[in-house]
């Protein structure tokens, strides 16, 4: 089965896409996901997340489109027997319980009927609604049809899982339970392809992450490669910055309130740090912490999402309402 | 396969959660019990044969007496096809059917659903058809359930077990698929429910009007083509005979002709545009009149319709009459222009629009971003 599955689990190039309307919502994506990895797309509202999955899912026609998925070229629709696919904002028909939901749309991914049965017991045990199963969907919460969602996507034992913001609206303990499933699936060798606007979760779970801003991938990478760069060591010391800093390359000093300083060395090496204790040390200097620091996901977010032009957040997506104008706002 | 079949389990589902299909099917009930009640009843205080047997509703005698040469069979049959067919089916459950359908493409096309079914390994066009054929479900269910009933009750009244009676299924089905591909091209477009169904009943009383354009029109048109052939005889008589008489009205008939044949056409000429328009739009009503005149014809009822069409006379002028243009011809050559249409036209025409509708409702379809 991996044999024909490619060399990426997905492999897109010159993605565009222009809504009717002339709302240039995908400029030439460049985008590779590996096999059996967690995969993150953030960006702002309005980005385009959104639409560049429902163009590999064809929920949305490609302006224009290179590259595969799972080895197949985009817009194959057999090759969607092999993924789920938990759209953004997803309703499901209120007249069925929640198993009925998972076993019509996976008779609609053709998965046979014994298959279904079975399936649907154990996912939804999986997402933690047994007891909520054989009740109408129009009982569910907002979380509650967020997990039922997930099952959903997992109705076909799918190779490509492809989540648009599946915490969506969902409390802090059913986003750790849709996290463990999601690292559960991973463990199965299954590639997940997640969006979301939530930097912190996406931290914790995924391998690799691409930002989009306006359209376009901003930078893309594991998280690891995207930090590298900001890694540095902060050493906070009592008083003012010391005289000698400057005999240090590398090194300057920023001071804090409370008679603070810190001190920030552009290195990880250990062994760059010690002679500078030993250097405060002589002066008597009290050291109150020495730590490794290296920028967060929000802080590459942010540095992705500002124009330096400005050293303001770019207007969200192509379209700009002032209603996703205030959205974009409150997420810096 | 399965996912055909998933989709029609679904469709199933969701006319058994509208109300409207419980309430349609209660009514359904309702109309076939008067098949329950109605009866016939001796009338032994009768001494002539007109009225020996009168109309039973229950255990009410109505002073109805029994129209001459019919019996039970004959009133029950005809109580199922112009009262079931003809009012109940095809008007008050037509209407009901079409309010809760208009609901299911602008339904199953918002945001959030969609994306569910499209991104299956089914085509979009499968997906579109099989979605229409499923609304159709909601007219089949009805339409089986009410003429099953209906030929049970006869056949254990009567004796008379009518299998014609299921002809009504598949040309009741088609007269609403008629409309139904309307409410389906306005809903997957506007995504509205209530803009389809409007729209639709507004297509439903535009067939309406030209089908009663085309009624009307082709009463002038052919008491005038009668008179003009008739005015057209007179002159050859005329010219061929001998006496003075005859010589000096030769001019005045052909003027009477040039004028009868200016009127002709002029009334052929609206009447063919009538019918020109007509040949491209579905046949709602002379679908319903096939079937009803089929089941006239293989339940063996007295044809009853002529007795209705005789509610509009063709008005006939002094002039007319005087050459020899009749009532009754008229009316005989009105009904031949109808039963010239054939069974052909009549579907046929109607099929080919219901397929480009629903072809410009599947490109809508396909080609749209959800
Ligand atoms: N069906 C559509 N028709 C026209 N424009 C759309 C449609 N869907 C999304 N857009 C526009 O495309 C841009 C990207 O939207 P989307 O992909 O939903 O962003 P995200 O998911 O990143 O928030 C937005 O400007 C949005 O207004
Ligand atoms: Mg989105």
């Amino acid at each position: 089965m991996t044999s024909d599955n490619g060399k990426y689990a997905i492999d897109l190039h010159e993605v565009d896409k222009v809504y009717k309307g002339k709302v240039h919502a995908l400029c030439s994506i460049e985008m590779k996901v590996h096999h059996g990895e967690i995969f993150g797309l953030l960006g702002p509202n309005g980005a385009g997340k959104s639409t560049l999955v429902k163009i590999m899912m064809t929920v949305v026609r490609p302006t224009k489109a290179k590259g595969t998925m799972l080895g197949q070229p985009i817009g194959h629709k057999p090759t969607l027997a092999r993924v789920g696919y938990l759209p953004e904002h997803h309703r499901f028909p209120n007249y069925l319980t929640g198993r009925q939901t998972l076993e019509f749309f996976a008779a609609l991914a053709k998965v046979d009927r014994p298959t279904r049965k079975k399936r649907a017991a154990s996912l939804l045990e999986l997402v933690g609604m047994s007891e909520w199963g054989n009740k109408k969907i129009s009982s569910y919460s907002k979380g509650m049809m967020q997990r039922v969602g997930i099952a959903q996507a997992l109705m076909n034992d799918p190779d490509l899982i492809v989540l648009d913001e599946p915490t969506d609206g969902v409390d802090p303990v059913g986003r750790r339970d849709i996290r463990d499933v999601l690292i559960k699936m991973k463990d199965q060798g299954k590639t997940v392809f997640l969006n979301s606007h939530l930097l912190s979760e996406l931290e914790m779970v995924c391998d690799r992450v691409a930002i989009l801003v306006q359209g376009k991938v901003a930078t893309q990478g594991t998280i690891d490669d995207l930090t590298a760069d900001s890694q540095r060591y902060e050493i906070v010391i009592d008083g003012q910055e010391p005289s000698w800093v400057n005999e240090f390359g590398d090194l300057r000093a920023e001071s804090r309130a409370n008679h603070q300083t810190v001190l920030i060395l552009g290195s990880t090496d250990a062994g760059k740090v010690q002679p500078i204790i030993d250097r405060l040390r002589s002066t008597q200097t009290t050291i109150h912490s020495i730590k490794p620091v290296r920028e967060s996901l929000e802080d590459l977010f942010m540095r992705a999402v500002t124009d330096p032009a400005t050293g303001k957040a770019y207007q969200p997506g192509a379209a700009s309402t002032k209603r996703k104008k205030k959205r974009a706002g409150e997420g810096s | 396969m399965t996912q055909t079949l998933a989709l029609f389990i679904d469709a199933y589902r969701e006319l058994n959660a509208r109300k409207m299909f419980w309430i349609t099917l209660i009514l359904s009930g309702v109309v076939v019990s008067t098949l329950l009640i109605i009866g016939v009843v001796d009338n032994p205080e009768s001494t002539t044969s007109f009225d020996s047997q009168h109309i039973k509703v229950m255990f009410w005698e109505t002073p109805i007496p029994l129209p001459l040469g019919m019996d039970l069979e004959d009133i029950l049959k005809g109580t199922f096809v112009y009262l079931g067919i003809g009012v109940w089916l095809t008007w008050a459950a037509a209407i009901l059917a079409l309010i809760s359908t208009a609901g299911i493409f602008p339904d199953f096309l918002s945001a959030g659903a969609i994306d569910l079914v499209l991104h299956k390994p089914i085509g979009r066009l499968r997906i579109f058809l099989t979605k229409y054929v499923g609304g159709l479900l909601f007219v089949a269910l009805q339409v089986t359930v009410f003429s099953t009933a209906a030929f049970a009750i006869v056949g254990f009244r009567a004796g008379a077990w009518e299998p014609a009676f299921f002809l009504a299924i598949p040309l009741v089905v088609a007269f609403f698929s008629f409309l139904f591909c309307v409410s389906a091209l306005v809903g997957t477009i506007t995504r509205s429910a209530i803009t389809s169904l409007l729209v639709t009943m507004l297509f439903w009383v535009l067939l309406f009007a030209f089908n009663t354009a085309d009624e009307v029109l082709s009463m002038p048109r052919v008491t005038n083509e009668i008179y003009v052939e008739k005015l057209d005889e007179k002159l050859i008589e005329l010219r061929n005979a001998d006496d003075a008489n005859s010589k000096i009205r030769v001019p005045v008939v052909e003027k009477q002709l040039v004028e009868a044949t200016e009127s002709r056409d002029l009334w052929r000429k609206w009447h063919s545009l009538i019918y020109g328009i007509k040949t491209v739009l579905p046949k709602t009503g002379e679908t319903i009149s096939l079937l009803e005149r089929q089941l006239i014809e293989k339940a063996d009822l007295p044809d009853t319709t002529n007795n209705n069409n005789n509610k509009n006379l063709p008005s006939i002028s002094s002039k007319m009459a005087a050459v020899g243009v009749r009532t009754a011809d008229v009316i005989v050559r009105m009904e031949d222009i109808y039963l010239n249409r054939t069974v052909t036209w009549i579907l046929g025409t109607s099929f080919i629009f219901e397929a480009f509708v629903l072809s410009l409702a599947c490109w809508v379809f396909c080609r749209r971003d959800y």
